[in-house]
């Protein structure tokens, strides 16, 4: 090979006169855009879920919490004013 | 959701890109089918496949002969196309940018084929018979798949900068653009990949 640079564009000069195939992907396009977005939605489904049981228990959690609060600080109150009357 | 900023940026982006180059016959329903595409519809997305399936096709088929391969590529670039929507800018065509997407994506198949060492073997040719012979007389087909093989027993940069340089016809800055490569890299990497199939074509010469 004398010359690399003359037969690439040789080579070059006739490759570009092809014609690649005709493509019709406006439909596989969309279906794979489709899909990818119901995998999404699918992904996050459970997800949901699992977020939406934590709030719930979280949401018990709080409400036991502060009823037992309420009910440990009045005895404690109550157990507190008692003290004065015991001393005397 | 694009915000009302970036409808002001589209809208004097479009202004003054009009002014510039009218030659781009599409721009205006690009840009309109774009917008339609961001806010959701399907249909507006559609035709811009439709638009622009053929430009990228021809693009792909450098990348890949096997028909198959070259489809799902074709479709990866759309797919690609709508995922970065958001990020396209008119001040250049769409053209260009989708041209820029698909060399990427189609740097990322040979990539991944280089890795797989997936090559195509090399063609045993009489190259000083082949240089010889008038360009006139090669069969399209037939230099496009001589280059296509021969190109692929380089590392994927080479093969890539002297697909779009000598294959594509593109000059150095529009090489550089396209594969998100500088100038002087481009050059460094062409004569490295000329210097490569020197010695290939050496070599193939001493075994025959």
């Amino acid at each position: 090979m004398k010359n690399t640079d003359e037969f690439l564009n040789k080579l070059a000069s006739r490759a570009r006169l092809e014609k690649a195939p005709e493509v019709d992907i406006a439909n596989g396009v969309l279906a794979a855009l489709r899909r990818s977005v119901e995998e999404e939605a699918s992904l996050l489904a459970p997800l949901a879920w699992i977020a939406g049981i934590s709030v719930a228990v979280a949401i018990t959690v709080a409400i036991f919490a502060l009823t037992a609060w309420d009910a440990l600080t009045s005895s404690l109150i109550s157990l507190i004013s008692e003290i004065p009357w015991g001393i005397l | 959701m694009p915000g009302l900023a970036y409808f002001i940026y589209m809208y004097f982006s479009m202004s003054s890109y009009e002014k510039s180059d009218s030659s781009s016959a599409h721009y205006n329903d690009d840009i309109s089918d774009i917008r339609k595409s961001l806010n959701g519809d399907g249909e507006a997305f559609r035709r811009i496949v439709e638009r622009h399936q053929q430009h990228v096709s021809g693009i792909m088929w450098r990348f890949s002969r096997d028909p198959h391969h070259h489809k799902e590529l074709v479709q990866d670039v759309f797919i690609e196309t709508y995922t970065s929507l958001a990020n396209y800018r008119p001040v250049a065509p769409f053209t260009h940018w989708l041209a820029r997407i698909a060399t990427r994506v189609g740097y990322k198949f040979w990539r991944r084929q280089a890795r797989e060492r997936k090559t195509p073997t090399l063609p045993i040719e009489d190259w000083d018979a082949l240089e010889n012979f008038p360009a006139s007389e090669i069969n399209p087909e037939y230099a496009a798949e001589l280059l296509y093989r021969l190109l692929a027993q380089l590392p994927p940069r080479d093969r890539l900068v002297l697909t779009l340089r000598y294959v594509d016809g593109h000059s150095v800055a529009k090489t550089a653009e396209l594969a998100g490569w500088t100038k002087i890299m481009v050059k460094v990497q062409t004569l490295r990949a000329k210097a490569k199939l020197r010695k290939l074509f050496e070599q193939t010469e001493k075994q025959q």
